[in-house]
């Protein structure tokens, strides 16, 4: 792992000024560029200065975020015991520094989380869900025989499942980053709970709740099953899993839960009015993006895909509405400022245009933030 | 009541993943039921009061991701009461209902309406 590595790095890009960084970023070499925009990508001030003039810099508190501070982990984590009711707070069963409770659903809702925080922390350089050490709350055994895991919006419920249909929503780790994830994703945009912004975020989680289990687990991109929720369907279940970022659509297909209607490919694309507009849905085609990208580039998914994907996450220009469109274009920019014109950005190109989704050289190249270029200071 | 005569419908959305299966209406009628099952509903609709309920039911929390909400209709005859309830559901005796109806229509091999 490289986790020493990217704290040293990090530490000491913090005190660099950042105009030098921003001068290293536009003007370095390839590797120059990567090194400078991997280590500030977790600096705010960056952030604000990247995209002067945009609407982050007067929404978002520049200061609040101070990664140079940072020298050891803040991982703090409380899980909490509902009994089986549907009402909080609950008992508290494990806090930070504790053992197992042997609570297996509340043990694997600490590890959990542990595995998450030290994903975005030592690969993404982010401070927890809010980048500012925010302390984790899970809530475990929520109601009886309840088949749902959610964020909403403070804190992580997991269902034990009704065992017919579900187990118990803490068995998979990619399920409990996926449920933290959202945390992320609102702590960092404005993306509405609806219809291709929606699913947007769902894919976002997807993408995290998986990078995390492949990093616990070392796999390559060969390796990794690409599943969302693997072992968490019940035996009696015809399906493997929730969703398949790989092979959207064809991760069950049982008797009483339907089959999975995830499409891959924008041509089958589902309009509804249900799930939110189908952000369970079509999230399929920006995940099989994500993985396509993965796929091409080898390796750790994370280390370079996870990079792009979380840096266009982060960028401002994400708006309430963004759509599949925008999303493909601001992570083919995020590939090009993190790693010049190469085979990254190509990748990420090629993967949009696999599920249909083509983003052309021109609307790439042109620079979107500011309203006149940009002049205005960041936090002014 | 006639047993025979009362239908109950589910369906839901939202939640962590997107089933067709569970978003359809599912349907079963109290007299499918084996007499304990069916007695139980028939208790969860007089304790929860389903009858007096508004059309929409909402619990008091914060909205967040993967949150599901429900529909929930009862037919009797020319009667028809139908209820959105949306997570959280708080309280006991909807949540114990909502418990048993879940199980009545999520049959193998049970018929969709």
């Amino acid at each position: 792992m490289t986790t020493r590595g990217t704290r040293h790095i990090h530490s000491i890009h913090c005190i660099l000024p950042p105009y030098l960084l921003r001068s290293i970023a536009e003007n370095g070499t390839p590797q120059q560029r990567v090194k400078a925009l991997h280590t500030v990508a977790t600096d705010s001030t960056f952030r604000a200065l990247r995209f002067a003039g945009g609407r982050v810099a007067a929404s978002t508190s520049s200061v609040r975020r101070m990664p140079a501070m940072m020298v050891e982990s803040q991982r703090q984590r409380s899980i909490y015991d509902l009994k089986g009711e549907e009402a909080f707070p609950g008992t508290l069963v494990r806090s930070e520094g504790q053992g197992p409770c042997g609570d297996t659903a509340a043990d694997e809702a600490f590890e959990g989380l542990g595995a998450t925080y030290d994903f975005f922390w030592e690969i993404l350089g982010r401070n927890s869900i809010d980048g500012d050490g925010m302390p984790l709350q899970a809530y475990v055994h929520y109601g009886r025989d309840y088949d749902n895991a959610f964020w909403d919006g403070r804190r992580m419920v997991f269902g034990d499942g009704d065992g017919e249909l579900f187990n118990r929503f803490t068995i998979a780790l990619d399920v409990i980053a996926h449920e933290l994830a959202h945390g992320v994703t609102e702590d960092e945009g404005p993306l509405w709970y609806f219809r291709q912004a929606g699913a947007l975020n769902e894919s976002m989680s997807d993408v995290f709740g998986s990078l995390v289990k492949q990093r616990l687990l070392g796999q390559t991109v060969d390796q990794a099953d690409w599943l969302i929720g693997a072992g968490l369907l019940a035996e009696e279940v015809e399906g493997t899993a929730l969703r398949s970022m790989k092979e959207p659509g064809t991760a069950f297909d049982d008797d009483v839960l339907g089959k999975d209607p995830q499409p891959g490919h924008m041509r089958d694309y589902v309009n509804t009015w249900e799930d939110n507009g189908g952000v369970h849905i079509n999230s399929g085609i920006p995940n099989r993006a994500f993985c396509l990208t993965a796929m091409s580039l080898g390796g750790s998914a994370w280390e370079r895909a996870g990079r792009i994907w979380y840096e266009a996450m982060r960028d401002p220009r994400i708006m309430p509405d963004t759509n599949f469109s925008d999303f493909a274009r601001i992570t083919v920019m995020a590939a090009t400022r993190l790693y010049g014109a190469g085979n990254e950005e190509a990748a990420v190109k090629e993967a949009w245009e696999e599920v249909g989704i083509r983003v052309s050289r021109d609307r790439v190249s042109i620079p979107q933030w500011g309203p006149g270029g940009g002049g205005v200071q960041p936090g002014a | 009541m006639s047993r025979d005569s009362v239908r109950i419908q589910l369906s839901q959305e939202g939640g962590l993943a997107a089933f067709p299966g569970l978003a359809r209406p599912r349907s079963v009628e109290l007299g499918e039921l084996p007499a304990e099952q069916a007695e139980a509903i028939e208790q969860g609709l007089r304790d929860a009061r389903f009858h007096e309920l508004p059309s929409v039911v909402e619990g008091s929390g914060p909205r967040g991701a993967d949150q599901r909400q429900y529909t929930l209709t009862v037919e009797e005859g020319a009667r028809r009461h139908s209820v959105k309830l949306v997570e959280p559901v708080e309280d006991p005796h909807l949540r114990e209902l909502l418990s048993l109806v879940r199980r009545a229509t999520r049959r193998r091999g049970g018929h969709w309406n």
